[in-house]
C-alpha cells in the first residue's frame, strides 16, 4: 500500500482559512502587542520601546504569512494517509513530524464531518473514533471521505467478526485439551 | 436473585451528618471571605463591631429564634435523609442488578452483571461503628457528568449483607464464562479467606514515609498555612511584621554578608528539617492509611483490603486491568524499591481514587510477586539498544536551555544588591538538578514489547514505568522534529484504553527504527 495524499484543493482551504485569520485574529493580536509596547514607551519616554513593539508585531504577522504563502505546499507534501488491511497510519506536521498508526481491531467507530471553511471547497474530515481518543485524516474530497468512512466500517466489522471467530477456535480448542 | 433491598437504616444518621458538614464548611467559607473582606478596610471593622454590639444586646428572643430556625432546617434535612433512604432499593434479576430511587423523581438503573466491572468495599470510622460498610459498584461507562457522579452504585448495607451482595455479584458476573463455577463460587468466595500474596508491616511503612517524596507537599502547606492565617488575622498581621521584620533585615543582611557555600548550607539544613517533619508526618499516615495491606489473586479477580480507620476492600476483574504503572522516586531508585498501580476499567475514574497494588516493595521482588497476582505482566525490561545520540537530547539540551535561563537570571540579579548571593546559590542547585535530571532521565528511557505486555518507562526524579496490556494499546505515535530525525531518533506515544480519556505513556528521544515492528506487534 502507498501513502496517499490528501485532496489538492486543500491548498487552496488552507489559505483561505489562514488569510480569514490573518484579518479577524492575527492583525487585531498584533495591534493589541503593538499597542501596550506604545502604552508602556509612553510612560517612559523611550523609542526602544516602540521599536521592540513593531518588532514583535511583525513577527506576529510575518508568522502567519509564511503559513498562508511558504507552509501549504510544504504541509501537502507531508501530510499523508495510509488504510492499510490491517492498520491506519496517518501521517502529519512541518517541522514537528508525527507519525500515528491506529489498527483496524481497535477502531471504535468512524464519522465524517464537514466546517463551515470546508464546505465551499467539497472537503471534509474522517474522525477515526478509538476507545478514549480520535484522530483525524483532514482535507479530504467528501467523496472519498465517505468512501474511506464505508469502507473502514465494513473493514472493522469483519476484523471484528474474525477476532471473535479466532476466539471461538482458541476457546473450544481449550475446552477439547481440557 | 433477590428481593428489593433498603440501605442500612443508619446511612440516614451518615447522610444527615455529611450534608451538615457540607452546609458548615460552606457556611464558614462564606463567612471567612466576608469577613476577610471586611477586615480589610478598618472603618468597617469598627462599624461591624457596633452592629456585633447591637446583635449581642439584643432580645434573647432573636438568638432564640436562630436556633429554632437552625433546628428546624436540619429536621427538615434529617426526614429529606429519611425519605431518601425510604425509596432506595436495590434489587437483582436475572442477569441484571437494578438500582432504584427516588419518589417524585424516579431514577431506575439496570446493570447487567456481565458489564460490572469491580466492586469496592469501603468502611469509614462512622461504618465501622455501627457495623456496615459502602459497596460501590462501577461499570466504567464514561458518562458526561462523570465528574458528579462517578459510581453507578454507592450504597451502604450491614457487613452481612454487603459480603452476601458481593459474593453474589461476583458468581454472576462470571456466569457466562465459568457456568460450572457458579455453585462453588457461591459458597467458597464468602467463607474462604484469600491467600494472600504480599502482607505490608511496620517495616514497609517506615521505608514508604522515607522515601515517598511530599516534602514539597508539606512546603506548600506551610506557605498556605502561612496565607491562611494572614488571612483571618489581618488585624495581628502589621504587629507580627513589626516583631519580624528587624528579624528578616538581620537575615538578609546575613546572606549578603556570608559566602555561597554558607548559604548553600542554610538552605539543605532547611530542607532537611521540612524533609524529617514530612516523613515522620508520611510514616504515621501510610501507617494508617496502609494497615495490614494485602493482595490477593483469586480466580479472574485480584484481590486487595487495607486500611486502619477506614478499611478499603477492592475486588479487580484481571480482564479489566488494562496497564500497570510502576513508579519510582528518586530515594525510591536508590534504595531499589518501587510502588505498583494498576489501570483497571472502572476503578479510579473517581480523582482521588487510585488502585493501588502494591505499595513498596523490592524492585527485584516485583516480576516474582506479579507471577502469582498477574503472570500476564511479568517481563524482563529487555531494552531494546539505546541510540546514543538520546544524550543529547535527555541531558545537552536541558543543560542549554537552563543554563542560559539561570545565567540570564543571575547576570539580572547582579543590579540588585543583597539578593545576588541567594539567586547564585539557587541558581547552582537548580543547575545540578537540572544534569542529574537529565541523565536520570536518559538512564530511564526504555522501550521493549512482546506479545502480551508494551512496557514503556521515562522520567529523570519520577521514574515511571508502564505495562500495557497489547490488546488494550489503542494506537501508537511517534514524533519527530527535523532535526532528530537527522540524528534517527524520535518520540514514542503509547495510546491505552484506560477509565479516563487520553491515557498516554511517552518514551522520549529513543532509535526510531523501532517504530514498524512496535506498531505490528500491537496490531494481533
Amino acid at each position: 500500500m502507498e501513502f496517499q495524499r490528501v485532496d489538492k484543493k486543500a491548498k487552496t482551504k488552507w489559505r483561505f482559512s489562514r488569510i480569514i485569520a490573518l484579518i479577524f485574529a492575527v492583525i487585531p493580536f498584533a495591534a493589541i502587542v503593538l499597542a501596550i509596547f506604545y502604552g508602556i514607551g509612553a510612560d517612559e519616554g523611550s523609542e526602544t520601546m516602540k521599536i521592540i513593539g513593531w518588532i514583535a508585531a511583525g513577527i506576529i504577522v510575518l508568522v502567519q504569512l509564511l503559513s498562508i504563502f511558504i507552509y501549504p505546499p510544504i504541509e501537502y507534501i507531508q501530510w499523508a494517509y495510509m488504510i492499510a488491511p490491517d492498520r491506519i497510519e496517518i501521517k502529519k506536521g512541518i517541522f514537528y513530524r508525527t507519525h500515528t498508526v491506529i489498527p483496524i481491531s481497535r477502531i471504535q467507530h468512524v464519522a465524517v464531518t464537514q466546517g463551515v471553511l470546508q464546505r465551499p471547497f467539497k472537503l471534509s474530515t474522517v474522525q477515526i473514533h478509538t476507545a478514549g481518543d480520535v484522530m483525524e485524516i483532514q482535507e479530504l474530497s467528501t467523496d472519498v471521505a465517505e468512501e474511506i468512512c464505508s469502507r473502514l466500517q465494513k473493514r472493522v466489522n469483519v476484523k471484528v467478526e474474525e477476532k471473535n471467530a479466532a476466539e471461538a477456535m482458541k476457546q473450544s480448542g481449550a475446552e477439547s485439551e481440557v | 436473585m433477590f428481593e428489593k433491598r433498603r440501605c442500612h437504616f443508619t446511612h440516614i444518621f451518615e447522610l444527615f451528618v455529611r450534608y451538615i458538614y457540607a452546609i458548615i464548611v460552606i457556611t464558614f467559607s462564606i463567612a471567612f471571605s466576608i469577613a476577610g473582606n471586611i477586615t480589610s478596610d478598618k472603618e468597617l471593622v469598627n462599624d461591624v463591631k457596633e452592629a456585633s454590639g447591637i446583635v449581642m444586646s439584643a432580645d434573647s428572643l432573636a438568638v432564640l429564634a436562630v436556633v429554632g430556625v437552625l433546628l428546624l432546617l436540619s429536621l427538615i434535612m434529617l426526614l429529606y435523609c429519611a425519605f431518601k433512604w425510604r425509596y432506595t432499593f436495590v434489587s437483582a434479576e436475572e442477569n441484571t442488578l437494578i438500582y432504584e430511587s427516588g419518589k417524585f423523581i424516579k431514577k431506575r438503573v439496570a446493570i447487567p452483571f456481565e458489564k460490572i466491572n469491580t466492586i469496592d468495599m469501603g468502611r469509614n470510622i462512622f461504618e465501622r461503628l455501627v457495623g456496615t460498610c459502602r459497596l460501590k459498584i462501577d461499570t466504567g461507562a464514561y458518562s458526561q457528568r462523570q465528574e458528579k457522579n462517578n459510581a453507578e452504585m454507592n450504597l451502604v448495607f450491614s457487613l452481612k449483607e454487603a459480603e452476601e451482595i458481593r459474593s453474589f455479584i461476583l458468581s454472576r458476573a462470571e456466569l457466562d464464562s465459568r457456568a460450572e463455577d457458579i455453585e462453588i463460587g457461591k459458597t467458597t468466595v464468602a467463607a474462604r479467606e484469600p491467600e494472600w500474596v504480599i502482607k505490608a508491616g511496620i517495616g514497609d511503612f517506615v521505608l514508604y514515609g522515607l522515601t515517598s517524596s511530599s516534602v514539597w507537599k508539606l512546603f506548600w502547606i506551610i506557605i498556605a498555612g502561612i496565607f491562611f492565617v494572614a488571612e483571618i488575622a489581618q488585624g495581628f498581621l502589621d504587629e507580627a511584621l513589626n516583631l519580624v521584620m528587624p528579624y528578616v533585615e538581620w537575615a538578609t543582611d546575613m546572606i549578603s554578608r556570608t559566602s555561597i557555600i554558607l548559604t548553600l548550607l542554610g538552605m539543605l539544613i532547611f530542607f532537611l528539617i521540612t524533609a524529617l517533619i514530612s516523613d515522620v508526618w508520611t510514616v504515621i499516615w501510610a501507617a494508617i492509611r496502609f494497615y495490614e495491606f494485602r493482595v490477593a489473586r483469586e480466580g479472574r479477580n485480584v484481590i486487595v483490603r487495607y486500611g486502619l480507620i477506614t478499611v478499603k476492600n477492592y475486588t479487580l476483574q484481571v480482564r479489566n486491568i488494562h496497564a500497570l504503572i510502576i513508579k519510582q522516586n528518586v530515594f525510591q531508585q536508590m534504595l531499589g524499591r518501587c510502588s505498583v498501580e494498576a489501570v483497571c476499567m472502572g476503578f479510579g475514574d473517581e480523582k482521588t481514587e487510585t488502585a493501588l497494588l502494591l505499595p513498596i516493595i523490592k524492585t527485584s521482588d516485583l516480576n516474582k510477586l506479579l507471577a502469582v497476582i498477574l503472570p500476564e505482566y511479568v517481563t524482563e525490561m529487555n531494552a531494546h539498544p539505546k541510540n546514543k545520540v538520546g544524550i543529547y537530547f535527555h541531558v545537552v539540551k536541558p543543560i542549554i536551555i537552563w543554563g542560559a535561563i539561570l545565567a540570564g537570571c543571575c547576570v539580572a540579579c547582579s543590579y540588585i544588591s543583597g539578593v545576588s548571593t541567594l539567586v547564585n546559590a539557587l541558581a547552582l542547585v537548580l543547575f545540578a538538578a537540572v544534569i542529574v535530571s537529565g541523565v536520570l532521565s536518559y538512564k530511564n528511557t526504555m522501550l521493549d514489547w512482546n506479545d502480551n505486555v508494551v512496557s514503556v518507562q521515562n522520567g529523570g526524579f519520577k521514574k515511571v514505568a508502564y505495562r500495557i496490556r497489547s490488546d488494550a494499546v489503542q494506537e501508537v505515535q511517534i514524533k519527530t522534529n527535523v532535526i532528530k530525525k537527522q540524528f534517527g531518533i524520535g518520540s514514542y506515544y503509547v495510546h491505552f484504553h484506560g477509565p479516563r480519556m487520553n491515557n498516554t505513556s511517552i518514551s522520549k528521544n529513543i532509535s526510531n527504527q523501532f517504530f514498524t515492528e512496535l506498531a505490528r506487534s500491537v496490531e494481533d
